[in-house]
Formats: C-alpha cells, structure tokens, sequence
C-alpha cells in the first residue's frame, strides 16, 4: 500500500520522505539490466525454454503418427465410434464399484461408531464392574440355578417313582371339590331366612357386645381420670359421681324423660 | 319411683344386669362420643362445602364483583362464609339431635345422654346456647372442657351455662360394675 501511495499518490506521504525517495531516484546511475538479474531468473528462463522444446518435438511426432483412439479416454465422449453398450456396461460398472465402495465405508464408519460406544460404556461402567464381583456373582448364579435344576428333576423323578404326584393330583382334585360344595351349602344357607335371621342376630349381638366393652372401658378411664385429678389436685374423692337430679329431683326423674335405661 | 322407673328397674333386675344409676357421665366417655360426632360433623362440612362450591361455580357471583367493581368478594368472604358455615352446621346437628331424643349419634355410641340438671329433656333455646358454648369453653386453652375433670358434677362451663348435665344411659353387666364398686370402695377407703 506504501509503494501505491509512493507511485500513484505522493499526497499520502509525508513531505520529507517524498523529497528523498525522489532524490534517491535521480541519484541512481545508469547499468546493464540483464546483468541485475538475479541467477535464478535465468535458470527459470532456461527451464521454459526446454520444455517449449520438448513440446514441440511432441507436437511433431504426433502429427506424423497419430495414436490409435480406441484405448484412449476420449473414447468414452458421445463421438467415440465405440458401440453403445460398452459404455453403458462400463458406466454400470463403475456405478457398482462405487456403491461398494460407499457401502464398504460406512461399514466401516459403523464399525467404528460400535467400537466407541462400547468403548465408551465400558469407560463409564468401569467403577460399577470394577467394584461388583459380577463375574463372581454370575459364577454363583450358574452354579445355584444348576443346582435348582439338578434338584428339581431328581426329586420329580423321585415323586413320580413313589407315585405321590398323582396322589397329590387327587388330593387337589377332592379339595377342589369340597370348596364347590361348600360354596354350594354357602349359598343354600343364604337363601334360608331362618339362617339370615341366625347370622343377622348374632351380628346384633356381637355389635351390641363391643358396644357395652366400650361403654364399660370408657366408664372405667373416666372414674381413674377423675381419681387421679383429684389426687393431683389433693381434693376429696366422692364415694360416688353424683346423678342427675339428685340435687333437683324435685321437678323430673331421669326416667320420665325418655331415658333408655 | 314413678312406673317407667319401676319398670326399668324390674326389667334390670329380671335379665340380671344392672343400671349405671345415671350417673354424670366422666372426661373419657364425653371426650370420645365427642370425637366420633366431629366425625359426622366433618362429613357434612364435606357436604355441605362441596354443595356451596357447586352453587358458587353456578352462579359466579363473585367474578361478576370483580370484573364489574373490582372487589374480591369471594376471596375476602371465604374465610368468614367458612366459619359461618362450620358454626351453622355444628349448632344444628346438635340442636337437632339434643332435642330430639336427647343425645348425637356419638353420644348414643356411648351410652350417654344430655339433659337438663333437672333431668328434662332439652329444650331448642337451650341447646343452641349449650352448643354455642362449646366455643367459651374451648376458647380458654380447652379450660372449660377440663374443667369436668374437677369439677363434682362433671360440668363443664357449657354445661353449667345451660345448665345441662350429661349422664350415662346405658346398662352394664353385675360384674362390671360389681369390680368398679370394689375399686372404688378400695380407694375411697
């Protein structure tokens, strides 16, 4: 950009630098130019002109004896005088080539992307496998299901040699039919209504059962809750929890109120 | 005696049990029958909340406040028509029950039963002022429930501001009571 500004636009440059690069230009004394050029030019030169030779001799030879062009590339252009079914099997060839080729390397770009994975899994499992036994614990595994099975098939040789599964057949066979006739009997009983009024009274009576346990467990913590505030509190215990109306009996009994008891 | 009483007493004594005398019923026996009428108490706030909120999304009343005056209407009154409600539904359930046939289905379980210190039954005035109470007795740190612990004729304040009294209703076997006569004959001695 320096040297534009120097050739093309000396207002860029400062004043004192233009003056002496101009003076510089006058001061330089006249030579020979071929004589400034540096040896590697002239070896360039000399290059250029070898192989403008030999291009020509090329040239030469090839206008006395033209090659032959049926093994030549051109042969494949559209002016080729060779049939039409040879390109159209070469081109195909070349199709499947490439298609192989394509496949072969994404085969292998998959193979590749396997071998990471695992590789990577196996990175990141490492402090689980390497603080598992697992090797122990599946050797174990094989071992008690060996076992399982080894007892299994003895002791269902053995059952089947004392004829006890057939025995234990049977006995699920008259299980099975007692249940159905005691579903049977079940349902008969249901439908008797002196049975429901049976099972209906007993339920009354199981009720009514809990029911005075409660009343008498609630009775009882109320007399020990009332004792035992007045033995906190050092007041005296009454022989008895007064009843209603005793101190007023004068206007209703409990009873001719509608009292269930 | 008049004849209900000979009566019961005659039918006490043919089946072999005998009556609790109508005793003033204690902390434990009130304290659980209490437990089981909140129960049902909490069954119809359900209820009876869920009947609201289905009036109130029928008619949104509320919204129409707060997009015509911009008052939270619903937002400021729930708390209030909540506590409104609680009170209503508890007092009547009580009022209803008490006047009725003397006891809730809590108390029934029990075997207790409310009634005047005279021994009539309650009238409905005089259950809505009892109900009412329950809230001066529970609002002293439950003081006024305590209170039947000590006090001789196991009332609490509301008892003895409606002057109620609560008294088992039920008949036990002779050798319940036969035992809890022993116990208290030992203690008193």
């Amino acid at each position: 950009m320096e040297s534009l500004n120097v050739d093309g636009d000396r207002r860029d440059l400062p004043s004192s630098s233009a003056a002496s690069a101009e003076q510089a230009i006058h001061d330089e004394p006249a030579h020979d130019e071929l004589a400034d050029l540096p040896p590697d030019a002239i070896g360039a030169l000399a290059l250029l002109g070898l192989g403008l030779l030999l291009e020509s001799s090329t040239w030469v030879a090839r206008q006395a004896n033209p090659p032959s062009r049926t093994g030549d590339v051109a042969a494949y252009d559209g002016r080729s005088d060779v049939p039409q079914e040879h390109v159209t099997r070469r081109a195909l060839v070349g199709l499947i080539v490439e298609t192989r080729a394509r496949a072969r390397s994404r085969r292998e770009a998959a193979r590749q992307a396997r071998r990471d994975f695992l590789r990577r899994l196996s990175e990141a499992a490492a402090p689980v496998t390497n603080w598992l036994p697992v090797e122990v614990t599946l050797t174990a595994a094989e071992i008690l299901a060996d076992y399982g099975q080894k007892t299994v098939t003895k002791t269902v040789a053995r059952l089947a040699q004392h004829g006890r599964i057939e025995e234990e057949e049977a006995r699920a066979l008259a299980q099975q039919a007692i249940l159905g006739w005691m579903d049977e009997a079940i349902t008969y009983a249901t439908r008797n209504p002196a049975v429901r009024d049976l099972v209906a009274q007993h339920g009354e009576e199981l009720a009514a059962s809990a029911l005075d346990d409660l009343r008498t467990r609630s009775e009882s913590m109320d007399t020990w809750l009332a004792q035992a505030t007045r033995k906190v509190l050092k007041r005296s215990i009454p022989a008895h929890a007064p009843a209603a109306g005793e101190k007023t009996l004068g206007t209703a009994p409990i009873a001719a109120s509608g009292s269930g008891a | 005696m008049d004849m209900v009483s000979r009566m019961d007493t005659t039918d006490t004594v043919n089946r072999g049990i005998i009556a609790p005398a109508h005793m003033h019923a204690g902390f434990a026996s009130r304290t659980l029958a209490f437990m089981l009428d909140l129960l049902v108490v909490a069954v119809m706030l359900l209820v009876a909340v869920l009947s609201l909120q289905l009036i109130g999304a029928f008619f949104p009343i509320g919204t129409l406040f707060a997009h015509l005056f911009g008052i939270d209407l619903a937002g400021q009154l729930r708390s209030l028509i909540a506590l409104a409600v609680t009170i209503v539904v508890f007092v009547a359930y009580n009022t209803f029950w008490w006047t009725m046939i003397g006891e809730t289905p809590g108390k029934a379980a029990l075997g207790l039963r409310v009634v005047r210190t005279s021994g009539e039954r309650l009238t409905v005035p005089r259950s809505i002022v009892r109900a009412l109470a329950y809230w001066l007795s529970a609002l002293p740190l439950f003081l006024g429930f305590v209170w039947i612990l000590v006090d001789d004729q196991r009332q609490g304040w509301h008892d003895k501001l409606a002057d109620t009294c609560v008294i088992y209703a039920w008949q036990a076997h002779p050798a319940t009571r036969t035992t809890h006569t022993d116990e208290q004959a030992a203690q008193a001695s």
